[in-house]
């Protein structure tokens, strides 16, 4: 995995948190997951058939049943070993053995249901006949017991044993009894009798008893106990002879079942395998289904197509709080994409999700969106400037440079996806509008509701009014609900409709209505405006009206009425701009100076006079835009 | 009646054997009732917290009775220990829960004999084993608690408890009887009403109660060495004050200090977090202290050990009169001179 992505890598786009999430159930399983290697350029027929099992899991409804039998698996592997190694297994190993291969043959049973051709399932082995030396009686029960069926000399050992111990019993329960009745005393549960030294005669009687004989003495007190009769002693010695045969022959009958287990612990071994991948199948289709992934698509070409891509943490987090998250479209190319916006949007977070989604589907997962598309990586890195370490004395920057280094090198070599947050600064400056704006929408939204209610009140003939109306209005007809809106906005609507026709207003014009014009010189065929930011420069035309109708190719000049901040990153690939509107301090003025471009604004019908593909140019330092090859 | 016939008639299904000392008399208790239970045919369930059933006492060195099992019943008990047993078992369970001594094994008796029983340690776990127990065919669980584990003796776990008190906690018997009262007196504390109890596990954290049912939580890290802090809040409204965990002497003196405190109900969470010295507690209780319990510990019997490994005894019959007297409404049974019930 490193030589795929950097542990840093991991972090940073959170796929350490979205493998966590992939939970295998039996530590075979684990272990699958712990040495999964990434598919590469040349695996796609592999992927794809990793991608059929998972979908395949996701629907069949013998999931379940598998993952029931998963869950009462366990690690048997080391006592393979141990039977590999000639030693002799104990019980409770036996009776892990013995469940084992019941669950092998069960859930060999139910893949075995699934009739999906070409599935190339991992293939299990049961052992009948292993396991028929487990259960000699043939009990079909999953415990284990070194069962009298195993040898005819263990039954009858066992046999003579209850025997002895019945003859015991009965010869001490006599004996009891016969000392009870003879003396007139209580024995209790250990045959045990307390006299105190007061009772004399009693003391000297039970001395005289040969059944009885003192276990212990105090001050006060004298304790007897029942005796041993020769005859209980013999049989209590046979007893005791009788188990060390007894656990003689468990041996060598546990030594034969060990001997059979090795001879077949490859096999053994293969299925502990093939539990492990299935289960990390299941693991990966739990996983697919609990995020709604779906199966991308995977191309030769280097592209990466995303269509309602989610970043899986950030979704998390998000409904934890309530929040929901909005899916991210887009489509990647081979060169570099800048992506930009105002603090807090989602930068960062779209990065990741990409990073995430690439390396999901490497690791043969689904992904987290509606539609994907994309190629296999050789690696993936990501650099969003927050590796910065004080420890090894790294600022941001620094931290950034040797990261990319590092992903260079690979990069060289191998295909690789680079995620870079550029421009980050970008979102500092255009934070403040961005805000307003957000603002104005959230104001506009409310103004919205209120409006309706209006409506619904017949107050209003249509919501959208509702603007003809000043803040002091509205607050008022909140309060007063006999205030008659439809008038008020009828006088507005009459003030209005005196300009109704009036399509650009002039720049300057007087309190007695005096508008003032700009003459310059100009020489034939220059459109003469304000020089903004200084510069001369050639170039073809591009007009836009919206800032991504058309794609501005790099070295085309900019040719649009006015520019805002979601203007900003088509400056890049310009290399002049000419606006029909605003004045140095106008957005696309400021840009164009911060961007070093030549500008000219105040063109007036600058977007119907040029058209795409016009060779210009724009003199910014004096202010004239010439068409010299339409 | 004899005390495994009252544990069936009261259809307790979880028993905790709660020795106050080490030797006294707890495993010799343990198996009298699996005595008692094989004699009427109860099918039992036995396991222990910790280690417990070895041959010889680990700190004392004296000989300890070993646990026999007979054919028939469900034991609990870590890998390690079931190797070394006599008794032959079947597997039933290997349940996952690891301990010192090996992972928790399920099995049933096939033959009876002597075994070794280390279960597990933490509460939950417990849990765990003892509905296993019940599930394959224990009709009652008894659990064996080692000394200072007395959490497991918690009721969330068993319907009830036996104590083993003995000569060992003291050469003076006065004292063996004081102690003992006491730690009964503690299991059996009357549980808080039921609606303060509610109120108490929404919280769950140390707290204090006004009259008006609204709780202050006081700033602390721990209620030990927090006395002073929760005194502090404490005025002529509270009602109850809740110490989550330990109860100690500095603890309780600190909130002495407060002169409200006579009107109020302290409630603590069950008997075992009781670790105030009985001087103090007792000059408290008669100073007019009240004291509540969230969970009471069903007390059914105590059991008594009247000769100490360090070589001196009780008389017996002395022992179990005395004990009676200070005790009242607890089964009073001397297991070492055979079980008679008083």
């Amino acid at each position: 995995m490193r030589s795929f992505m950097t542990e840093n890598t991991i972090k940073n786009i959170n796929f350490d948190y979205i493998f966590n999430e992939v939970k295998p159930i039996t530590e075979y399983g684990i272990k699958i997951k712990q040495e999964a290697a990434p598919f590469v350029k040349g695996q796609e027929a592999d992927l794809k058939a990793e991608f059929n099992r998972i979908r395949a899991f996701i629907e069949l409804k013998q999931r379940r049943d598998i993952i029931d039998v998963l869950k009462h698996i366990k690690n048997i592997l080391e006592t393979i070993d141990r039977a590999k190694g000639n030693q002799v297994l104990d019980e409770v190993e036996l009776f892990e053995i013995k469940n084992f291969l019941i669950l092998v043959e069960k859930m060999d049973k139910i893949l075995r249901g699934i009739s999906i051709k070409d599935l190339k399932l991992p293939q299990l082995t049961p052992l009948p006949q292993l396991y028929e030396k487990l259960d000699p009686a043939s009990e079909r029960i999953n415990t284990f017991y070194i069962y009298d069926e195993y040898s005819e000399k263990l039954k009858n050992i066992r046999n003579e044993k209850r025997l002895v111990e019945k003859n015991v019993r009965l010869l001490k329960k006599k004996i009891k009894e016969e000392i009870q009745n003879k003396h007139g005393i209580k024995l209790n549960l250990k045959d045990e009798a307390t006299i105190g030294k007061a009772q004399k005669d009693k003391i000297e009687e039970l001395n005289k008893e040969d059944n009885l004989r003192i276990s212990g003495e105090n001050y006060l007190n004298i304790i007897y106990k029942i005796k041993n009769t020769d005859e209980i002693d013999a049989l209590e010695q046979r007893y005791e002879h009788l188990s060390l045969e007894e656990d003689d022959e468990e041996y060598k009958i546990r030594q034969d079942i060990s001997k059979e287990i090795k001879e077949v612990s490859h096999i053994l071994q293969k299925n502990t395998v093939a539990i492990g991948e299935i289960d990390y199948i299941i693991a990966k289709a739990n996983y697919a289904q609990k995020t709604k992934s779906i199966e991308p698509e995977i191309i030769n070409d280097l592209q990466i197509v995303i269509k309602g891509g989610r970043n899986l943490k950030l979704e998390k987090t998000l409904k934890d709080k309530h929040i929901e998250y909005v899916p991210i479209d887009l489509n990647l190319n081979k060169n570099v994409a800048c992506i930009t916006g105002a603090n807090m949007g989602g930068k960062t977070v779209s990065l990741r999700m990409i990073g995430q989604i690439a390396a999901m589907a490497s690791l043969g997962m689904f992904v987290p969106c509606e539609y994907a598309k994309l190629c296999l990586f050789e690696h993936i890195y990501i650099s969003v400037g927050d590796d910065q370490s004080i420890e090894k004395g790294l600022s941001t920057f620094g931290a950034e440079i040797v990261n990319l280094k590092e992903a260079i090198k690979i990069g060289k070599r191998k295909k690789f996806l680079k995620l870079t947050r550029q421009l980050e600064w970008m979102g500092l400056r255009e934070h403040p509008k961005y805000m307003y704006v957000y603002a104005v929408d959230v104001l506009r939204h409310n103004v919205l509701k209120i409006a309706e209610q209006f409506v619904s009140e017949d107050r209003l003939n249509k919501a959208e009014d509702i603007f003809y109306l000043t803040r002091e209005e509205i607050t008022k007809a909140q309060k007063d609900k006999n205030l008659d809106l439809i008038s008020l906005i009828n006088e507005e609507k009459k003030i209005r409709k005196l300009t109704e026709n009036v399509k650009n207003w002039p720049t300057i014009f007087s309190s007695r209505g005096e508008i003032f014009i700009a003459k310059r010189e100009a020489k034939e065929g220059e459109l003469s405006g304000e020089p903004v930011a200084p510069g001369v420069v050639r170039g073809r035309a591009k007009v836009l009206y919206e800032p991504f109708e058309k794609k501005l190719e790099k070295g085309e000049i900019l040719v649009t009425i006015a520019t805002e901040p979601s203007w900003t990153p088509i400056f890049i690939n310009a290399c002049a701009v000419v606006m029909e509107i605003g004045g140095a301090l106008q957005h696309g003025a400021i840009i164009a100076r911060e961007y070093g471009l030549p500008c000219v604004t105040g063109i007036e019908k600058a977007t119907e006079m040029i058209k795409d593909g016009d060779l210009i140019e724009v003199d910014g330092t004096n202010g004239f835009v010439k068409i010299i090859k339409e | 009646m004899r005390l495994i016939e009252t544990i069936k008639q009261n259809n307790y299904e979880t028993v905790s054997i709660i020795g106050l000392a080490k030797n006294a008399g707890k495993t010799v208790t343990l198996n009298y009732l699996i005595e008692e239970a094989d004699n009427l045919n109860i099918k039992t369930g036995i396991t222990s917290t910790g280690r417990d059933g070895e041959n010889t006492d680990l700190v004392t060195q004296t000989q300890k009775p070993s646990i026999l099992v007979t054919e028939g019943m469900y034991v609990a008990t870590a890998k390690k220990t079931l190797m070394l047993s006599n008794a032959k078992t079947e597997i039933l369970e290997t349940t996952g829960i690891t301990t010192a001594m090996g992972e928790v094994i399920i099995v049933r008796v096939r033959q009876r004999g002597n075994i070794q029983i280390a279960g597990p340690v933490s509460t939950a776990d417990m849990k765990y084993v003892a509905g296993r127990l019940k599930h394959y065919g224990a009709e009652i669980v008894l659990i064996d608690g080692a000394i200072d584990r007395k959490a497991v003796s918690s009721p969330v776990i068993t319907d009830a408890c036996v104590i083993a008190t003995g000569a060992v906690l003291s050469r003076d018997m006065k004292k063996v009887l004081e102690k003992t009262a006491h730690a009964v007196e503690c299991y059996s504390l009357n549980e808080t009403d039921l609606h303060i109890k509610d109120i108490l596990h929404k919280i769950n954290k140390t707290c204090i109660i006004s009259e008006d049912g609204s709780a202050v939580v006081p700033d602390i890290k721990t209620s030990i060495t927090g006395g002073k802090k929760i005194s502090a809040l404490i005025d002529e409204k509270s009602t109850h004050i809740f110490v989550k965990g330990a109860v100690t002497s500095a603890l309780l003196k600190d909130l002495w200090e407060n002169k409200y405190l006579r009107g109020i109900k302290l409630i603590i969470e069950d008997g075992t977090k009781n670790f105030v010295d009985i001087n103090v507690w007792n000059e408290m209780r008669r100073k007019g202290l009240m004291v509540e319990a969230m969970n009471s510990i069903n007390v059914l019997a105590v059991t008594l050990n009247p000769v100490s490994p360090a070589g001196y005894f009780f008389d017996s019959e002395i022992f179990k009169e005395n004990m009676g007297k200070v005790l009242s409404g607890v089964k009073i049974v001397d297991v070492v001179s055979g079980g008679d019930e008083y």
